[in-house]
């Protein structure tokens, strides 16, 4: 992934690695394919790492930023999120036949619409070849037949992955895969103590490339290089007003960086990437697949979660936290989704007394940066503007 | 617009019109409960237990046929909701959030007891959720699981394989879904719900299906289309909406009859006829004019469209030992066959084929990306069957994007380049 970006960062050698899982995202996945190890590809942010972990297989999320779309366009419509064509012309590409499997859940319809792309490449034989690819049918609607539902799918996953695995799946191999992504649960949340510390947050940038890493590495290849990183503490100080981001999901750092350098600090993100990534710790007694999927049914931020009110919850709450100057929705084109909430949210950024601004370009695009850098400078200015009055204010008061 | 030319037309006009009336007033002045929901809900359960219900896409028809949804559409920009959200389905949340007064199309939607949805796109849940709260009503939302068999030639499966086509572990979901929709519709009117009282309405659907497979066979076979598709359009939705019930069975064998009528006669929609023309999506709703536009200099008529030929392919369930189980197979896979591959190309291939097609325009609505994604594999089908196809960017129900210039000049260069 093309990203010119400076480190953010003193020249860590964790955060090089890091970095650098960030930006070739299938690189260390390759590795390990030519030890001989099962690759998982997935998508989205509901499937559950632990049993592929459990079944001894790397699990790689696929998740492309940017790239030519050319043979795919003659198949996926232009207006389709850019993620599911990316993937798309990879599959056709040849690009993911290192892939034992491609999981792909029922948790966005884009996704769905993909699964059902990949399909239909293969049988009108626009695609040779290409790892086998299944739909993992874990609805969100919080009620109990959805819930059995989506027990009885992962139940049916399990039986795949021990097919394709070196391990088979049981209790023992799930509480031991718990074991390391709970780990990489406990160190995300450290990273947020630390974004969100008045001493030494780093900066948004850093502070994101490091947690969307987590979904290209081994959890516990990743957990040695952020426990590391975390401990050297060499990153370069975040500073500004603090922001929190609502909309899209980001799996990209393109927006962190325009706000560093337009002198803000991104500290928290809503969505599937970055700050929620520290979701609960999943209990590990008990029955570790019930726990497992319950975790991912009702505990992960998912556009299908219902009622909406269990999504919108954690937003609600960060607001009200100290330490958030402003908030950044995010909803460029093509966004169907995110938007409908948008009016609702802005309403609740309102009534806290905080200020928002809504971006409609995608800064993944390099011609679209500059219309957002000086929507941010504004935005900051402005921000930074009413601090000083309130500050002024409250000094009046005393 | 072009002259009706069906007695049928008129009747169906005159019947949704009076059947809206009646239901304002039975709601403002006799407080009875009705509710709005999605096309690819069950009806069929709200018929039984005796609940009326305004279909959302009907409406939202409704609303862009009268050339309102601009406005409409605009106010909710200014109230924040962005341009790139779904406007087929949110139209009607519109003519609930912005208030036309007297402009309201037939006087505005009264407030339902419930709404109803499936949860097929990411925006249906918000959007629904926001027209419960802005009028106090509840929301029942029932899932939309994937399928994973996608068999060949789903048609052959359809009316008596259904459970094979359906996935039973799918149809089981959702037999458990209705069961609680049914519930809930127990509660609302004080009903209780009657196993035999389905069966016979499912029954009655069947052989309203039947009609319009009748209907359908007559115009892909007649020399000449006797009908014209917006009139099929007008006719097949009316009893659609209102299917099962004694006035939709008469409708679609009125309907049925004065076709083989035109056509035992010779009658032609257009006698010009020279290009059959196939229109594949949504219907262009706020400008139906569009069908007609160029039968008199090219003789190319618009002879089909989904709504009559996906009726006795989809809603035809032969097997009703345990209806609720039919029925939940018909709502379980309702949009993937009008929209996902494989089946929606090999559907509107066979159609082609059936209907002696010689070009088709298909509609790729970007304000509804759910509705258009798909679209390429259809198109590529049908060209690799050497059926010319043209595809239209436009929203069906969103005239603010439609250039109709545009849009004619982009068929003139269709018909002259590859049809004549």
């Amino acid at each position: 992934m093309p990203d010119n970006m400076s480190l953010a960062d003193n020249g860590s050698p964790s955060f090089r690695q890091l970095h650098a899982a960030y930006q070739d995202r299938y690189s260390e996945a390759k590795l390990a394919r030519q030890s001989g190890k099962s690759i998982v590809g997935y998508v989205g942010n509901t499937v559950p790492v632990e049993l592929i972990v459990a079944a001894g297989c790397y699990p790689l999320r696929l998740a492309p930023v940017s790239g030519s779309t050319a043979t795919a366009d003659h198949y996926i419509e232009t207006f389709a999120d850019i993620d599911t064509r990316l993937i798309v012309e990879q599959f056709m590409a040849g690009e993911l036949d290192f892939l034992s499997l491609i999981i792909i859940p029922r948790s966005t319809e884009s996704y769905h619409k993909l699964y059902l792309s990949l399909r239909e490449v293969k049988r009108v034989g626009a695609a040779s070849g290409g790892p086998d690819i299944t739909l993992y049918e874990i609805l969100h609607t919080q009620q109990r037949s959805s819930r059995e539902y989506g027990l009885a799918r992962t139940r049916d996953l399990v039986q795949r992955l021990s097919a394709i695995g070196a391990a088979a799946v049981d209790d023992r191999s799930l509480s031991d895969a718990l074991v390391a992504t709970n780990q990489t649960r406990d160190l995300l949340r450290r990273l947020q103590q630390a974004r969100r510390s008045a001493e030494r947050p780093p900066s948004g940038y850093a502070a994101h490339v490091v947690a969307v890493a987590a979904s290209f590495l081994e959890p516990r290849s990743y957990n040695s290089l952020l426990a590391n990183w975390l401990g050297e503490s060499a990153w370069k100080t975040g500073r500004g007003p603090r922001l929190l981001v609502q909309g899209c999901p980001l799996e990209h750092a393109f927006l962190h960086h325009s706000v560093d350098l337009a002198g803000g600090l991104v500290v928290a993100e809503d969505g599937d990437w970055g700050a929620r990534q520290a979701a609960p710790l999943i209990a590990g007694d008990g029955d570790p697949l019930a726990a497992i999927f319950e975790h991912y049914y009702a505990g992960v931020p998912c556009p299908r979660l219902f009622p909406h009110t269990l999504a919108d919850r954690w937003f609600a709450e960060t607001l009200r936290t100290d330490g958030i100057d402003g908030v950044i929705f995010y909803l460029p084109t093509p966004d169907d989704i995110y938007g409908w909430d948008f009016p609702n949210q802005r309403a609740a950024v309102e009534a806290v007394g905080l200020t928002w601004t809504l971006i409609r370009k995608d800064v993944r695009y390099p011609e679209e940066r500059p219309a957002v850098a000086t929507q941010l400078t504004a935005y900051l200015a402005a921000l930074d503007a009413r601090q000083r009055v309130q500050a002024s204010q409250l000094t009046t008061i005393s | 617009m072009a002259t009706k030319q069906l007695a049928c037309t008129l009747e169906a006009g005159k019947k949704q019109k009076t059947w809206f009336a009646e239901l304002r007033r039975d709601v403002f002045e006799a407080g009875k409960p009705y509710a709005i929901i999605q096309a690819d809900t069950p009806h069929d359960l709200f018929q039984v237990m005796g609940v009326p219900v305004v279909t959302n896409q009907w409406w939202a028809a409704v609303i862009s046929a009268k050339q309102l949804s601009q406005e409409y559409l605009d106010c909710m920009t200014a109230l924040g909701y962005h341009e790139d959200l779904c406007r087929y389905c949110s139209l009607g949340l519109a003519s609930t959030l912005v208030d036309l007064k007297e402009r309201a199309p037939w006087g505005g939607l009264p407030k339902p007891a419930l709404l109803c949805a499936r949860l097929t796109c990411d925006c249906i849940q918000r959007i629904f959720s926001l027209w419960a709260d802005a009028f106090g009503a509840e929301f029942i939302a029932l899932e939309a699981p994937g399928s994973s068999l996608l068999p060949d030639r789903w048609w052959e499966l359809s009316r008596h394989r259904w459970e094979e086509l359906s996935e039973p572990y799918r149809v089981d979901l959702m037999v458990e879904e209705l069961r609680k929709l049914i519930v809930s519709l127990e509660k609302l009117t004080g009903n209780q719900f009657d196993m035999i009282a389905l069966r016979a309405l499912l029954e009655r659907v069947n052989q309203q299906e039947e009609y319009f497979e009748e209907a359908h066979r007559m115009i892909a076979t007649a020399p000449k289309c006797p009908v014209r598709i917006s009139e099929q359009i007008t006719n097949v939705m009316a009893a659609q909406w209102h299917r099962g019930t004694d006035w939709a069975l008469e409708h679609a064998r009125n309907f049925r009859d004065e076709i083989q009528l035109r056509v035992n006669e010779g009658v032609a929609a257009c006698p010009n006829e020279k290009l059959r023309l196939m229109w594949v999506g949504a219907g262009l709703w706020h400008n139906a004019g569009f069908y007609t536009a160029f039968e008199e200099r090219y003789g190319a008529v618009f002879v089909w469209s989904m709504y009559l030929a996906f009726g006795p392919d989809w809603y035809i369930r032969y097997g009703l030992d345990d209806p609720l189980r039919a029925l939940a197979s018909r709502v379980v896979t309702m949009n993937e066959v009008l929209h996902n591959a494989p089946y929606a190309p090999e559907w509107i291939v066979k159609e082609a084929r059936f209907n002696r097609i010689d070009g088709v325009v298909l509609l790729m609505p970007k304000g509804s990306r759910p509705s258009a994604s798909g679209t390429l594999f259809i198109a590529n089908a049908l060209e690799a069957e050497g059926i010319p196809t043209l595809l239209v960017e436009a929203d069906m129900v969103d005239s603010r994007g439609w250039d109709n210039d545009a849009a004619e000049r982009a068929m003139v260069n269709f018909i002259e380049g590859r049809l004549q």
